[in-house]
């Protein structure tokens, strides 16, 4: 079983606020699947390296030149107005082509 | 359940006779929408409006279809089913988008998701719960419900889905309607939203095993916009569909023939097995033996992956924002308290924790190597046999609420599934008859070798067609 301390240090770090009902809740339930995932500690694995992906491309690079061909029926994405408005516009606070953040501390 | 309305390839033989016009079918599945949407509640967005097309020989024009919502669609609304994206505008097209449009076919809606496809049941979605056009009271299964439920419901001719560990077999397998998930690396995932890099694949919900070998091929291919797409050549899936299955050599694997498998879905599977034998197939049983650790894997893999890219959703850039933080740590943490509901809550804490300093090697490291040990039971597996066949569910569709308060128990109706996605194998399941007891959709897996969707997809028409009165 998780700790209280526990829960709140994942909180944390998962940038998360929980409230009181949710981190009863998450204690038990994350306790409960952490419970069942012990299973693996059975697996013998000595000596097996990890697969981290399943298809063994390495360094997809392309060509080091301009591109001419778009794959088809694909918009081009030109930085206009539009874009702007989709990329800075959505923003809860912006300023021009800029987005606005808080201060980092809180207010006095 | 029967199939009713159109598939891809009667609404073909239909324009073909000069007996409806795409324009016409458009409106038709509106209308359709219109009369059942409000009761199954599969489409969240439905404005796309229709485009005139000529009708040419690409086999999909004019064709009306739905994409799951955590696939984006320049200057509309893509929500992911989550709250923290309510008002978000897609600055981009998904490459399947792109590549359906470029097909030709007609956009009908987005349809509804369990939150940023994390969930079996349809009931995660900011957005209210789905229902099962098979039995209401029933869920969809998911995480692509509304896609499951849409096809099912005959709202639209083909759906996609995204599957991850399971999200588009298993909603296809409860609601009876076919549904793949390509070998990863098949189809690109550039612009649908990011959960489980290494597990997400897009695939198909059709009414038909022929025409989810038709729009396989169209979405299939390398992406330069996508690293992880394969430059492989994309055949023609209906090519191959009808050959002859004599000698085709199919494993049943004994551990998904054991405990918790209901009998009612046993019956049915072992009977559409038969059908495959009959055919000339020959059935060998066959084991993996570590598929009894696949669950465990993936929910310490999946968690993981999903705490690092759902991190994104900071409140900063777009999506929800809770104003009334005072610094920037609080923007963080509150917008995504707000923003996010109890199941990315869970799998972000849970991957954070897996991923926290000094725990790293006992879960994320050990999940890997037995995924390793996994996909090495799949590689000796296809040395002996073509194609491995199972139930794709324990159950057949479950009650709206009866697991919704026990994650463990929701996480297990996922345990067939979740094989496949972390080897990067194909699998599709195709319906095979309703069960016994409950008269509710039963599910057929077929699970393939890398990039041979088109033997899956032949095994499954031959399902198919043996199960034809």
């Amino acid at each position: 079983m998780l700790t209280d301390t526990e829960i709140e240090h994942i909180a944390k770090l998962a940038r998360i606020e929980l409230s009181d009902e949710m981190r009863s809740r998450m204690k038990h339930d994350l306790s409960e699947v952490l419970d069942y995932i012990a299973l693996l500690e059975k697996a013998d694995t000595a000596g097996v390296e990890p697969l981290y992906q399943v298809t063994g491309l390495q360094n997809q690079t392309r060509a080091d030149e301009r591109r001419g061909d778009l794959p088809v029926g694909r918009q081009v994405l030109v930085p206009d107005e539009k874009l702007t408005e989709y990329l800075v516009g959505q923003a809860p606070h912006s300023q021009g082509r800029l987005i606005k953040v808080k201060s980092v501390k809180s207010k006095a | 359940m029967e199939n009713t309305g159109y598939t891809i390839v009667s609404a073909r033989e239909a324009f073909a006779s000069g007996n409806l016009t795409p324009e016409r079918l458009f409106e038709h599945y509106q209308r359709r929408i219109g009369e059942r949407n409000e009761e199954l509640n599969a489409f969240r967005v439905t404005d796309f409006v229709y485009v005139q097309r000529e009708l040419d020989s690409s086999v999909l024009t004019g064709i009306p279809y739905a994409l799951k919502d955590n696939m984006l669609v320049a200057g509309t609304v893509a929500t992911g089913g989550s709250r923290i994206l309510e008002h978000y505008i897609s600055a981009y097209d998904s490459t399947v988008y792109a590549k359906l449009n470029a097909g030709g076919a007609q956009l009908l809606g987005k349809t509804n998701m369990d939150e940023f496809a994390m969930g079996s049941s349809g009931e995660n979605s900011a957005y209210g719960i789905v229902r099962n056009p098979c039995d209401i009271t029933r869920v969809p299964g998911g995480s692509s419900a509304g896609s499951a439920a849409a096809v099912a419901g005959d709202l639209c001719i083909f759906a996609l889905g995204s599957d991850t560990g399971g999200s588009i077999r298993q909603p296809a397998a409860l609601c009876g309607v076919v549904g793949l998930k390509p070998t990863y690396g098949r189809v690109s995932r550039h612009g649908l939203m990011a959960m489980a890099s290494s597990l997400d694949q897009i695939g198909p919900f059709t009414k038909t095993v022929r025409d989810s070998a038709l729009v396989l091929g169209a979405i299939a291919g390398h992406d330069p916009f996508d690293s992880t797409t394969v430059p492989r050549d994309v055949p023609d899936y209906t090519e191959t569909i009808e050959h002859d299955i004599t000698g085709l050599r199919i494993g049943v694997l004994a551990e998904h023939f054991g405990e918790g498998l209901a009998p009612e879905v046993k019956e049915r599977v072992e009977e559409a097995i038969a059908i495959l034998k009959k055919r000339g197939a020959i059935i060998t049983p066959i084991s993996l033996p570590h598929s009894a650790y696949a669950l465990a894997v993936y929910y310490i893999v999946q968690p993981c992956e999903v705490s690092a890219n759902l991190s994104r959703y900071d409140g900063i850039r777009y999506g929800y924002h809770a104003h009334s933080a005072e610094n920037l740590l609080e923007v963080y943490t509150k917008s995504r308290a707000k923003g996010f509901g109890a199941e990315p809550v869970r799998r972000i804490m849970l991957g954070t924790y897996a991923l926290s300093a000094g725990y790293f090697d006992a879960y994320y490291l050990k999940a890997q190597k037995v995924r390793a040990l996994i996909r090495q039971d799949f590689d000796r597996a296809f040395e002996k046999v073509d194609v491995i066949a199972g139930p794709t569910t324990p159950t057949v569709a479950f009650k709206i609420g009866q697991k919704s308060d026990d994650p463990l128990a929701m996480y297990l109706s996922d345990i067939y599934t979740v094989p496949a996605n972390l080897a990067g194998v194909p699998a599709i399941s195709v319906p095979c008859g309703v069960g016994s007891q409950s008269g509710l959709p039963v599910g057929l897996q077929l699970i393939g070798d890398m990039f041979r969707e088109e033997t899956i997809l032949r095994a499954a028409w031959h399902v198919e067609q043996g199960l034809q009165p």
